[in-house]
């Protein structure tokens, strides 16, 4: 056997064949283009092509020992001939011996007899596309070895039998091994921790058992092991070598140690980013809120100072964010100056607590320009990360205070139009009752003047006197309500003025008394003066005998047929009057109204009168510093009982 | 000539009786006075009707409007004519509400009352 002597770079071809003829007529015919090599039989041929590499076998089918087509199958089983072609020297009309070298891994076959010429185009033919084939595989071996030895990732290879067989350089990196000092080690004890070495051998040995298992074909994270004993995380996908029997597998191995700490890194960061975000965006929506709230918001600390406002309190105070931000709250809401128990903001800072402030109160906010606004506050405290602060929303009621004051004004204004049509309506009434009042006594003397004329005329005896007593007498009553018209006038005018004398109050009771005489016996009362002893005092007499006269008058005229007593005394340092009937007497809800202006007791107006005597009377008392009271029980009577200060002057001269 | 028949004249103001009496007086008629309802009421329980009653409205105790309903009550009584003698403003309408025709306000006009005397009382 040589080795190629001949063409050195030619296509090598081995020829396999037993028949010396054929085979030195196929060496003849082949060796003028290519270098010829020779094996008389199968086996010799399968050494031959083990240490020549040829590009192409051309081989016999039949030969003593091992046949054509068992060299095939043993040959293809290398993946060292992966790039060596195979050609089939067959017998005529065999085929389906044909197909089936074919299909075992033979590339072509030529049937005998052949034609030489016939036989060197296929050869040509074969070595073309086995030379593009090898070139083509070439190139791929040579890339898969630049990125074997360039791969970032750790490529790891060993047999069935778990010994390494490649080692990259990147592996070299990882696992601390040189490619040199791994290679030919088992996997086990080389890079795979001592707690996973047990499962691992266990794993290989099912794989092979089975010819499949499920650390193959997947990326799995697992635990690699340094040369300095030392575990990191580590990612690897395991393949099975293409066409590798038994099978042998590649490894593909990353460290995670730092994508693992990257990724921790990462995750660190994230969480303290979305807690910045999460802090950024609470405080976004606080702010949103605050912004939201209708009211002007002051955010304070407990010490006082603003923390943070809101739109509205800019526009409210009239100051900017910046400005406000850090100064104290009390210089825009002053504690209420005074007690009555009220807290002032800032003071309630101190103890934070909700509540409502300025409600009902009236606290005032200060404006940049000095300017005072009416503020309610309520105030809430807010716990927050760094420490309590309060939070004051603050209303201007302005508005309110003034529509509660226009509200105020109008209701008042309102009381005041029913008030004055009230009085309008008095004063038309009283107008009415004045008319007929003062008409009845210029009735009655009209009449006595026809009386007068028509006696007159008729030449009869004329009762003169008696004529001048009744007009007299009308006259007096038309004088007396005309004066009372002018008291009313006067005293509503505020010129009521006293003439002060000295004089007997029950001198006075007396002489009313009598002057009543007429008009009492007219309504059948009794008068019954105990006036015992001379109380004097300094008062204004006609205006003392207007007070009598009336509550005498009112005694006759709702005490009808009923006696009446006077009564004159000291008591307690002043003059005492009282007048006391067993009228109708006055229900005591009516007792009040009594002695104001226009108003009788009893609606009706069946008594005549301006219904003023009590009012007058009680301006006249009030006027001399004393009292009038009334006490009545209704069907029983009442009591008017007037107290008069006797004058310090006299009270001196009285007292001996 | 029979006797006139008496004018009853029912006011609570002394003054006001007092003055139509004495006009009706010199004129030739008989007339009587009460100075409220109840006064009135008791008069003509205990004397003969009188020719015509003028009645004041507005009186203390027993006004006008008690009278008039004890009154007209009062078959023995409600036959007589009543005229109201009265200031009130109102009085027109009061006087058509109880069916009276003839009114007599104040101040007293002389002629109407002299003419009411004459017809009821002449």
């Amino acid at each position: 056997m040589a080795a190629y002597a001949q063409r050195p770079g030619a296509p090598r071809i081995l020829v396999v064949e037993d028949d010396v003829i054929v085979r030195t007529t196929l060496e003849r015919a082949l060796s003028s283009e290519h270098q010829v090599e020779t094996a008389d039989d199968g086996a010799r041929g399968i050494a031959a092509a083990h240490a020549l590499k040829p590009d192409l076998i051309v081989t016999d089918i039949w030969m003593p020992g091992l046949s054509g087509i068992e060299l095939v199958r043993e040959l293809r089983r290398h993946s060292q001939f992966d790039t060596t072609s195979i050609l089939v020297l067959s017998g005529q009309g065999d085929d389906e011996l044909r197909v089936r070298l074919l299909s075992e891994g033979a590339q072509d076959y030529i049937a005998k007899p052949f034609a030489l010429e016939e036989l060197r185009a296929r050869v040509r033919n074969l070595i073309a596309a086995q030379r593009s084939r090898a070139l083509l595989l070439d190139r791929e071996a040579a890339r898969e070895a630049a990125i074997f030895d360039v791969a970032l990732d750790g490529i790891v290879s060993m047999d069935h039998r778990g010994v390494v067989t490649e080692f990259n350089p990147a592996a070299e990196v990882i696992f601390g091994y040189s490619h040199d000092e791994a290679v030919g080690r088992p996997l086990a004890e080389l890079i795979i921790p001592p707690s996973l070495r047990e499962a691992h051998r266990h794993g290989l040995a099912r794989y092979l058992a089975a010819g499949e298992g499920p650390m193959v074909g997947r990326r799995l994270e697992l635990t690699g092991m340094r040369k300095d004993g030392t575990e990191f995380p580590c990612e690897v996908s395991i393949c099975r070598l293409p066409a590798s029997d038994p099978p042998a597998f590649t490894g593909f191995l990353r460290d995670l140690t730092e994508t693992k700490r990257s990724a921790e890194a990462l995750r660190s960061a994230e969480t303290r980013l979305a807690a910045a975000e999460a802090k950024w965006k609470a405080a976004q929506r606080f702010r949103k809120l605050l912004e939201s709230a209708p009211d002007a918001m002051i955010i304070a600390d407990t010490r006082g100072l603003i923390v943070e406002v809101n739109a509205q309190t800019e526009t409210l105070f009239g100051y900017s964010r910046a400005e406000l931000v850090g100064r104290e709250v009390e210089g825009l809401l002053p504690s209420p100056t005074g007690d009555g128990g009220v807290i002032g903001v800032s003071e309630s800072l101190r103890t934070p607590t909700s509540r409502p402030m300025g409600s009902g109160l009236e606290l005032v906010g200060v404006r940049k320009d000095g300017s005072e606004i009416p503020v309610e506050i309520s105030m809430s405290p807010i716990e927050m990360d760094d420490g309590l602060v309060v939070a004051a929303a603050i209303r201007d009621v302005t508005d309110r205070k003034r529509a509660e004051k226009t509200a105020r004004d109008l209701i008042q204004e309102q009381a005041a139009r029913i008030a004055a049509e009230e009085a309008v309506r008095i004063r038309d009434d009283f107008v009415a009752i004045a008319g007929h009042e003062l008409k009845t006594p210029l009735a009655a003397i009209l009449l006595q003047l026809q009386v007068l004329r028509r006696t007159m005329r008729k030449s009869e005896p004329l009762n003169l006197e008696e004529r001048v007593e009744k007009i007299s007498r009308s006259g007096a009553r038309l004088e007396r309500l005309i004066e009372q018209l002018l008291d009313v006038s006067r005293i509503t005018a505020g010129r009521l003025h006293l003439e002060p004398a000295r004089c007997d109050l029950s001198g006075l009771a007396k002489d009313v008394a009598d002057r009543f005489s007429d008009v009492s016996a007219q309504a059948h009362c009794e008068v019954i003066v105990h006036a015992d002893e001379p109380i004097v005092g300094v008062w204004d007499r006609l205006r003392v005998e207007t007070v009598i006269s009336n509550l005498l008058a009112n005694a006759i005229k709702f005490g009808a047929g009923k006696p009446i007593e006077i009564t004159v005394a000291r008591d307690r340092g002043q003059g005492m009057i009282q007048v006391a009937d067993h009228g109708i007497g006055i229900h005591a809800g009516d007792r009040q109204k009594l002695f104001q202006r226009f108003e009788r007791a009893i609606a009706a107006r069946n008594y005549g009168g301006f219904g003023l005597g009590l009012w007058i009377s009680r301006n006249i008392v009030d006027a001399s510093g004393g009292t009038i009271e009334v006490e009545s029980e209704p069907h029983l009577g009442s009591v008017f009982t007037v107290r008069l200060p006797l004058g310090a002057e006299e009270v001196a001269h009285a007292t001996p | 000539m029979p006797p006139h028949k008496v004018v009853l004249i029912i006011d609570d103001d002394r003054d006001i009786r007092e003055a139509i009496g004495d006009l009706l007086g010199v004129e030739g008629y008989q007339t009587a006075e009460a100075r409220d309802g109840g006064s009135g009421l008791a008069y003509l329980r205990s004397h003969p009707p009188p020719g015509v009653i003028l009645l004041d409205w507005n009186m203390a105790p027993v006004g006008g409007a008690a009278f008039f309903s004890e009154f007209s009550h009062d078959a023995r009584l409600a036959e007589i004519p009543v005229v109201l003698l009265t200031a009130d403003v109102r009085a027109e309408e009061k006087a058509r509400v109880l069916g009276l025709s003839t009114l007599l306000t104040k101040p007293v006009d002389v002629e109407l009352l002299l003419a009411i005397a004459g017809r009821y009382c002449g």
